[in-house]
């Protein structure tokens, strides 16, 4: 089964950067403020809507947001204030543990009428997202998904990035910038395609880092194909 | 904490804190003082093996099945008891565990070699666990899958319900013009779903539909509208009309708002014919990201008793609402069931099932 | 009483995430609803509720109360200094 990508989108980040900075870039990439958010969601916001920037998104898309490590200021910080402020903790920081909610704000954006996931399955959790979104556009649930992979690294996970990486694919080839098909044999590792596409060396890498890897791969690699995971990506 | 703890605990006859020392015989069978971070997995595994051993299912075709996990609060549990003794020394806790950890044991305890997936959708989490299965058995990906429903008693969510003052004074009283908020509950479910029947009695998912309501982050749209398409395209995956419809497992989790939502959704949908409408939250509490499988595990076998159970704590309509739940047993045969649940941040599923 | 108020507005424009200075909003304005310049909802007022606990150790119990005491800059400070 093949499918078509109509844009990417790559968004990597130093975690030490002040959240007044995300705040700032968000406004650039979507051309509004967002408030009550936490990090994750504004990482999640400048991926998909820095995407959406670029291209048209019907509203009858689909979302898949894949993630490994989720949430995670929000949950520190609510456990910071259980357990050693001893307080309950802040309405809005609970409220953002939830790591499907920057989904929300992307379906209230864009006007999503479709499908809104949140999945995770390790540091193959882009996959997991690119494989259900498949399935629910060849069983013709979907038209057409927004799929991307988020992920904090809040600074203590040494050396890796923060990032937002997001595709948008859908079954018709009209204006495609490449293809994806499912079902290789070739169980390659995307990571030692080619010495200059080592994604770990050059830009450590985050917890969904395949999403950055697929993301790169389309912007730098025209003409070109990779295998991973059972996936082909082709460059048109 | 503490306070807020005990206040549950006498609020409701039931124990919600198993680890509470006045609690003889906890939830599940399982001793109280047992370290949390056993009878966590304790109550995974022992849920597991059940859903293994009712499905037939040998220990190598086991090894073959593809795991969905469908949790709001996964691994929590365990990880607020490491990062509470780490602040009670003044130490500062971080362990980058990801969301794929409770799956990842479960695969590990059994054997599972095939491909995991954690769905992370609060409410909803178990319920879009068990539609992705279903999807890739339907389009003949896999033949069979092993979906778990995981919500487990942790002070965080505990606390986080009570600072956004969602939880109930008095009980869940679902569709009640008094109802008051929501009473937590916790559990561990899980089936074996395959493209095939082990025994006739099985239920069959016929279809399903999930969508955002993107009125607001904690809340509904209160019309009822997000709530009536939702149901409206599960029942056209489905492939049913609304008159066909035997019963409904409503969400209805006693909350002003969502049982607003959800009732003139329902009474949209339905309009003067609604069918019986059942609520089991009264009975297990608010299983968040569990609930998904655990009330449709419960529906079916209330369904395979021929009798849904009565919502006990309905006294009064809502007249905005405008119907009332069951307020008695009541029986029931073969039939299509329409089961709902909706969602922080607005995610909302319902599926279609049927033992016809 | 002034220091108060400029702290509250400080303290909602911070915990609501709003971008506002204390200039920008008089001590008497409805801070909810349609009306209001701020259009705070009812996840505020959670927030706001208990941003007040942490800084000057206020509760408010139930939701009626809330409700008053939020109406704007001047009633949030009479409470505050009230119950001190």
């Amino acid at each position: 089964m093949k499918l078509y990508i109509h844009a990417a989108n790559s968004f990597l980040n130093d975690p030490a950067t002040d959240i007044s900075t995300l705040k700032e870039i968000l406004k650039n990439e979507s051309g509004k403020s967002f408030r009550r958010i936490n990090r994750f969601i504004y990482l999640t916001l400048i991926g998909a809507l820095g995407l959406a920037k670029e291209t048209t998104i019907d509203k009858d898309t689909a979302l898949y947001l894949a993630t490994n490590y989720g949430s995670i200021a929000s949950t520190i910080g609510s456990l910071t204030d259980v357990y050693e402020a001893k307080s309950l903790p802040m309405p809005i920081d609970f409220i953002n543990t939830a790591s499907n909610i920057g989904g929300f704000y992307i379906a209230s954006e864009l006007g999503l009428t479709s499908k809104n996931l949140c999945i995770s399955a390790g540091e193959q959790s882009f996959e997991a997202a690119l494989e259900l979104a498949a399935l629910d556009i060849e069983s013709g649930e979907v038209n057409a998904a927004l799929v991307g992979g988020v992920d904090e690294t809040t600074g203590i996970l040494d050396g890796f990035l923060e990032g937002s990486c997001w595709i948008l694919i859908s079954a018709n080839a009209v204006g495609a910038i490449g293809e994806i098909s499912f079902d290789e044999t070739d169980e390659s590792d995307i990571f030692s395609f080619e010495e200059d596409f080592d994604v770990s060396k050059q830009h450590g890498y985050y917890g969904s880092y395949s999403a950055f890897a697929v993301t790169h791969f389309l912007e730098n690699f025209s003409g070109k194909s990779i295998c991973f995971n059972k996936m082909r990506i082709c460059v048109f | 904490m503490e306070a807020l703890i005990k206040k549950e605990i006498n609020r409701t006859e039931k124990p919600c804190d198993p680890r509470d020392e006045s609690v003889k015989k906890s939830y599940f069978g399982i001793d109280v003082q047992m370290p949390s971070h056993e009878r966590f997995y304790r109550i995974i595994f022992d849920a597991v093996t059940q859903a293994k051993e009712d499905a037939g299912v040998s220990d190598e075709e086991f090894a073959s099945l593809t795991l969905f996990v469908g949790s709001t609060s996964i691994n929590l549990p365990i990880y607020e008891d490491s990062f509470a003794a780490c602040a009670a020394n003044g130490e500062p806790y971080f362990e980058a565990v990801g969301y794929d950890i409770v799956a990842k044991k479960i695969a590990d305890e059994f054997g599972i070699k095939a491909k995991r997936y954690t769905i992370n959708t609060a409410c909803t989490s178990s319920a879009n666990a068990i539609i992705s299965a279903a999807s890739m058995i339907r389009q003949g990906k896999i033949k069979k899958a092993l979906v778990v429903g995981l919500e487990i008693y942790n002070n965080l969510t505990l606390c986080g319900f009570e600072v956004l003052q969602l939880l109930t004074k008095s009980e869940s009283k679902p569709f009640d013009k008094n109802r008051d908020g929501i009473a937590l509950g916790e559990l561990c479910s899980a089936v074996v779903l395959s493209n095939e029947k082990v025994r006739e009695s099985d239920f069959e998912y016929l279809g399903s539909a999930n969508i955002c309501d993107t009125a607001s982050v904690t809340g509904s749209d209160e019309s009822g509208e997000s709530a009536r398409v939702c149901m409206q395209k599960a029942l056209k995956a489905a492939g049913v009309q609304p008159s066909d419809i035997t019963a409904v497992k409503a969400h209805a989790t006693g909350s002003a708002i969502n049982d607003l939502a959800e009732g003139r959704g329902l009474k949209a949908l339905f309009g003067e014919k609604m069918p019986p409408i059942c609520a089991l939250k009264p009975y297990i509490g608010h299983t968040l990201g569990g609930c998904g499988i655990g009330e449709l595990v419960l529906f079916v076998q209330c369904i395979g008793r021929a009798v849904l159970p009565s919502v006990p704590s309905f006294e009064t309509m809502d007249e905005e609402i405008g119907f009332a739940p069951i307020t008695c047993d009541t029986p029931v045969g073969n039939g299509v069931f329409l089961l709902n649940y909706f969602g922080f941040g607005g995610n909302s599923t319902a599926m279609v099932v049927s033992n016809r | 009483m002034q220091e108060l108020k400029r702290e509250i507005k400080e303290l909602i424009a911070v915990e609501c995430d709003k971008d506002f200075t204390a200039e920008e909003i008089s001590d008497s304005e409805p801070l909810f609803g349609a009306s209001s310049k701020l259009e705070l909802d009812s996840i505020d007022a959670l927030q706001i509720s208990m941003a007040l606990q942490k800084k000057y150790g206020v509760t408010l119990n139930d939701s009626k109360e809330l409700r008053r005491v939020m109406e704007s800059v001047n009633s949030l400070a009479e409470f505050i200094s009230k119950t001190k």
